[in-house]
């Protein structure tokens, strides 16, 4: 008798097991798109063929805004910004539910994951600042060129009226383009002769022209066009300008590199074949 | 020995025995219906874990709403079309047998991975079921045809009124010579000069056509390919008349159903074009002819869908579902 009620104890754990493994993830009637002649269709079934079609950036930013979570991150912070882009999305494009974001809530996560990506990015940056000052030499200068010297002594002559560097390049230039931060080291545009100009110049004094007849590229070719310099070095003290120089070193951050940077201080395993693949064939490098 | 003492000899066995098979039976069609790709599976009270973060799981369904912005109502559409058409259509053996010879066909000339991927976008996950994902559209097609036939009135009549739909069958006599040049208004004209054996010809096919069926006299001169179908080329209709050169689409639609034309010459030759009305049946058996009504009526498939789903008691929770099978305001009062 004995032997039977185990027996038959083992009979109906096994039958309980295969319940389990039917129907438990339809538990939640939200998971249910449709169901009709005997089959449940739930969002889990459906995922896969989602998958299948291009989007992989979608799962990325969602990896981040899980990331985000996983930090306790602040996102809290980002609501305001993130409402006035709903708004805007909603006024300008007439978006209403945001069906094709997967709805408001999936919206406002992946808005939240950008501004969470951006602040990564600018502490990333900051973190790294030590490492741009070395290889960058970076001054704070206003500079122009012009092709004929008398085009930039008239502009020098108009800052020396008071005439803003700007307007004085843009009247007389044809390099109507006014560069402020300057990279020296890193620069490989910028002629070698103006860059031993900002190594050696003190910074604070009034602009000068620079007349260069022959310069020299960073590779170390020679070229022959006379240029002249008008510059203005406003600055060789980082501090007097980290902030812009930092928005500008985060902007140069690309985005996948930020974001496997963020990974690499998350534990992410994945669980399931084809999105792994589908990731890593999308985002080579990225999870490895 | 008895049954009884068999039974309590070996029942104990028999019971963990049977026990055990339900429990690898189970195994084995869980792993089978569900996906068989999984790398070291996780799941929480039955939902499979896709990925998790220092420790937090993520669900396959909590990233279904993130994957939606890609395919999402289509995907649903798709999945409940193969749900309702399925029952609601039989594959018939000659449907059978066509989805597998395409199947190969496919397999035959496009690379593995695109196939599969062309597969997962469709809710398929293996190259076997290369067959059925055709089965199904074959299926389709007929479920959308027998549609339309029934609902003639509303998606069929005012694209045959606009289109003047016609089947049209010729004989051809190829002629050596034929002349390109221009009439007096530019138009691209071809006059013939055909050999004395060329207009033998053409005069003995007049000839007959005066006693015998056009079908009959089109299968034994025609040196077109149709000849083997009784000169039969099939639904010709304003739209998609412009596949054939000029005078030969101006005459065939200028026929009346029943018509035959004189003998025309075109850069291939001698013809002579027969019209006969077209049925509704001809109308959907042509695939152009669909594409037609599907550009005139982009709603016919989900109402179809939506009218059968609920006719098989089809319940729809997802409101973006429900929403892409019903048609908006503008398209109901402009249909």
């Amino acid at each position: 008798m004995r032997k039977f009620m185990i027996a038959l104890l083992v009979l109906l754990l096994a039958g309980c097991s295969s319940n389990a493994a039917k129907g438990a993830q339809v538990s939640d009637p939200t998971q249910v798109i449709f169901e009709g002649n005997g089959k449940k269709y739930t969002k889990e079934d459906l995922y896969y063929t989602l998958l299948s079609y291009d989007y992989p950036s979608a799962l990325l930013y969602d990896m981040v805004y899980k990331c985000a979570v996983s930090e306790k991150a602040d996102l809290s912070a980002y609501d305001e910004e993130i409402d006035s882009t709903i708004e805007f999305y909603k006024m300008y494009y007439g978006m209403t539910d945001f069906a094709e974001y997967g709805g408001e809530e999936t919206f406002r996560r992946l808005l939240a994951a950008s501004h969470f990506l951006e602040d990564k990015k600018k502490a990333f940056a900051e973190a790294d600042l030590a490492t741009y000052l070395e290889n960058d030499v970076p001054v704070l200068a206003k500079l122009a060129y012009f092709d004929d010297e008398e085009a930039a002594q008239k502009a020098h002559d108009m800052i020396k009226e008071g005439s803003t560097f700007e307007m004085a390049v843009l009247e007389n230039g044809y390099d109507t383009q006014v560069t402020e931060t300057i990279y020296l080291d890193s620069n490989e545009t910028l002629p070698l002769q103006v860059k031993e100009f900002f190594h050696t110049a003190e910074a604070g004094l009034s602009p000068v022209i620079t007349s260069i007849t022959q310069t020299t590229d960073s590779s170390g070719n020679t070229i022959d066009t006379a240029r002249y310099y008008l510059i203005d070095l406003i600055s060789k003290d980082v501090n007097d300008f980290k902030d812009g120089y930092l928005s500008i070193k985060t902007e140069l951050i690309e985005d996948n590199d930020a974001i496997k940077k963020i990974f690499a201080d998350h534990e992410i395993v994945f669980y399931d074949q084809e999105t792994m693949d589908k990731m890593k064939s999308a985002y080579e490098g990225m999870f490895d | 020995m008895e049954t009884k003492e068999l039974l309590k000899k070996y029942g104990f066995v028999m019971i963990i025995g049977l026990a055990l098979l339900i429990f690898v039976g189970v195994y084995i069609a869980d792993s089978a219906g569900k996906r068989e790709t999984y790398i070291d599976t996780k799941q929480v009270d039955g939902r499979y874990v896709l990925y998790s973060v220092d420790g937090q799981d993520y669900f396959a369904d909590d990233l279904y709403d993130t994957l939606y912005q890609g395919a999402g109502s289509t995907t649903e559409v798709k999945a409940l079309g193969h749900n309702v058409i399925d029952k609601a259509v039989k594959a018939t053996s000659d449907m059978e047998q066509y989805a597998a010879s395409y199947a190969a066909y496919l397999l035959q000339y496009y690379d593995e991975p695109t196939i599969l991927n062309y597969l997962r976008q469709e809710g398929y996950h293996s190259l076997d079921d290369l067959q059925d994902m055709y089965l199904y559209s074959l299926k389709q097609g007929e479920f959308i045809s027998d549609y339309y036939t029934s609902h003639y009135d509303e998606y069929v009549k005012d694209v045959a009124e606009t289109e003047d739909p016609r089947i049209i069958s010729h004989i051809l006599v190829k002629l050596a010579d034929v002349e390109e040049t221009t009439d007096e208004e530019g138009n691209t004209i071809h006059i013939a000069h055909p050999t004395e054996e060329e207009s033998k010809k053409i005069e003995e096919i007049l000839k007959e056509l005066e006693t015998r069926e056009f079908s009959d006299v089109a299968a034994q001169y025609s040196d077109d390919g149709s000849a083997a179908n009784g000169g039969k080329l099939g639904l010709v209709t304003k739209t998609n008349a412009s596949k054939y050169v000029k005078e030969f689409a101006d005459t065939s639609l200028a026929l009346k159903p029943g018509e035959m034309s004189e003998v025309i010459t075109t850069t291939y030759g001698y013809h002579i074009i027969l019209a006969e009305e077209a049925t509704t049946e001809d109308l959907l058996a042509d695939s152009d002819f669909l594409q037609q009504i599907d550009t005139a009526h982009p709603e016919a498939f989900t109402t179809a869908l939506k009218e059968a789903a609920d006719a098989q008691g089809v319940k729809i929770y997802s409101e973006d579902l429900l929403a892409a099978l019903t048609p908006s305001t503008t398209e109901s009062e402009a249909n």
